[in-house]
């Protein structure tokens, strides 16, 4: 079981270094920044009253005087709310989807499955390789600010890097098992992309229009993205009990479901 | 007990069926070919004693393990290797050698196989030939030292040598005890180093058959040209497909001298023999039923 997890880390590698190294530089640039933007956030704020509080707070921006404020805030809005979970996202759709419908795909399942490996374990291999590299991204694209914010003598409060890398977890372990239960369960790669990112994006539009519109307010509560919160993590330290249920019961599910159907699949290259 | 036992294997997908209804058994230390047409069900059949896909009903043993509910075990003792290796293109050989001794622990035998079959470990394996890949695909197959040798289409596409590379060590394989099950289109291959030979058609084992008795039934095509007009009654010797005064064209099925001595009685401007093709043998199969 170990042998293909550490394979399968090995050949993740790569794509893990990239886009743990762009979300590294993207960290650098907003933390290289903030002593300026703090600096001029009375124009900026002034610049941002004069957008519909509607759209801001589909944004999840309550209050944007606070925006240039703290370094978390800063950090908040403008990494970890949009650019972060897309990489996370392209990142684990693309390795959940290489996992088991990649490995179908090019044929590459038979070596392995003519092995003396269980499915069971060959699927549970695939995934702690795969939460493994989740682990890795998260924890170093959420604390390299620790480091950067201390090279430009700005102020950072840990807890709140911590709730942001907790939450950031949880929220990619969903995702993550989302698309390597679509991978269990199709054949090819595509497949496994196309529903996973669909799914994702679906949600995403769920929760963008719920905080748009009033009326269609209960459609956040399904969408993943209502539980990701970035800005209540960063910003107040803060984590609601229901994100955890949700995302940890999503998580176990759709894990608990690919490894079944994994199993019990037929598996014809 | 038999090396492999397969009974009353059936596969359906949804109304198509793959394979029908297949029993068969095979002794340890035994070589046994597997033929039939595209879509006679070769390669499902193979995919069920593998565990790739589950039978709808039947059961497989392999050394009287149930290759279902024992599958890891079963695996343990068995080589696969298909006609379309498929490995990880950014690997090299030695990383498919290494991954493999990390599953099933290390390797006696891979460093030899490596020298004998001329294989170099350090390509990757994208920039490896298709001759090449086959020769991985076999190393990664008996370097753990099966007891039983499952084979799909092994030398599909590969040079001649290679291919003779090949059936010497399965007939080493054979003779250390070991089991073959192979899949072929090649009545040749399966002549060179086959003891039994299963035929297979709509997924049904139409017919089991020794090789020695097989090679009874040898089927010829002849085409006599006779120096002048003639009229050759071919009687037993052969049967006649068309004649036109010159030129017969027969077919022999069995021995074939009669034939020959019953034509060395006319000059022949030309004479060629040629071997039926295993199609046709098939259809002596399928007319039989």
């Amino acid at each position: 079981m170990w042998a293909i997890y550490w394979r399968t880390i090995r050949d993740r590698r790569s794509s893990l270094a990239i886009y743990v190294a762009i979300t590294v530089i993207l960290v650098w640039l907003y933390v290289s920044l903030f002593p300026e933007m703090a600096k001029q956030s009375e124009r900026f704020n002034e610049l941002m009253k004069a957008y519909p509080e509607q759209l801001m707070k589909a944004f999840g921006i309550e209050s944007p005087g606070v925006i240039f404020s703290k370094l978390e805030n800063f950090l908040a809005m403008e990494q970890y709310s949009l650019t972060w979970p897309i990489l996370l996202v392209a990142l684990f759709i693309s390795w959940g989807g290489a996992a088991l419908a990649g490995e179908i795909e090019k044929g590459t399942i038979e070596l392995l499955l003519a092995q003396p490996v269980s499915r069971s374990k060959l699927f549970w291999s695939k995934y702690l390789s795969g939460l493994s590299g989740l682990i890795v991204f998260v924890l170093v694209s959420v604390y390299s600010a620790i480091p950067l914010a201390a090279a430009y003598d700005v102020s950072y409060r840990l807890a709140h890097f911590n709730k942001m890398a907790i939450i950031g977890f949880l929220f990619g372990w969903a995702i993550f098992s989302l698309a390597i239960f679509f991978s269990a369960l199709f054949s090819e790669r595509g497949r496994v992309y196309f529903l996973t990112a669909g799914v994702t994006l679906i949600m995403y539009v769920l929760n963008l229009v719920a905080n748009l519109k009033e009326s269609l307010s209960d459609l956040k509560y399904l969408s993943l993205f209502h539980y990701f919160n970035a800005n209540d993590a960063l910003m107040e330290n803060k984590i609601d009990d229901l994100s955890y249920l949700v995302f940890i019961v999503s998580a176990l599910v759709f894990s608990g479901l690919g490894a079944l159907t994994f199993t019990r699949r037929d598996i014809a290259v | 007990m038999s090396a492999i036992e397969i009974k009353n294997l059936k596969k359906f997908y949804g109304r198509t069926k793959a394979v029908s209804d297949i029993s068969l058994s095979i002794a340890k230390g035994e070589i046994f070919g597997f033929l039939g047409p595209n879509g006679a069900g070769k390669t499902t059949t193979i995919r069920c004693l593998l565990d790739f896909i589950r039978p709808t009903s039947g059961s497989i043993k392999i050394d009287g393990k149930d290759s279902r509910l024992e599958s890891v075990a079963v695996r343990q003792r068995i080589g696969y290797l298909s006609g379309d290796v498929r490995l990880y293109e950014n690997w090299t050989g030695q990383d498919h050698i290494g991954l493999m001794q990390k599953i099933r622990g290390r390797s006696g035998v891979a460093n030899d196989l490596i020298r004998r079959l001329d294989f170099n470990p350090k390509a990757k394996t994208k920039n490896l030939s298709s001759g090449n890949r086959q020769k991985l695909g076999l190393i990664l197959a008996l370097m753990h030292e099966p007891d039983v040798l499952i084979l799909d289409e092994p030398t599909v596409g590969l040079d001649p040598l290679l291919q003779n590379t090949i059936y010497e060590i399965l007939r080493e394989f054979k003779q250390k005890g070991r089991t073959v099950f192979m899949s072929s289109h090649y009545l040749r291959e399966v002549e060179l180093v086959c003891d039994r030979v299963g035929i297979i058609r709509n997924g049904l084992l139409v017919a089991s058959e020794i090789i020695s008795n097989l090679k009874k039934m040898r089927l010829y095509h002849v085409s006599v040209f006779f120096s002048e007009p003639t009229k050759v009654n071919f009687g037993e010797a052969a049967q006649v497909i068309r004649s036109s005064g010159t030129t017969a064209e027969l077919h022999v099925q069995g021995d074939i001298n009669p034939l020959i001595e019953k034509i060395s009685r006319y000059k022949l401007r030309d004479l060629e023999i040629e071997r039926a093709s295993l199609e046709d043998i098939f259809m002596e199969y399928y007319e039989k039923e």
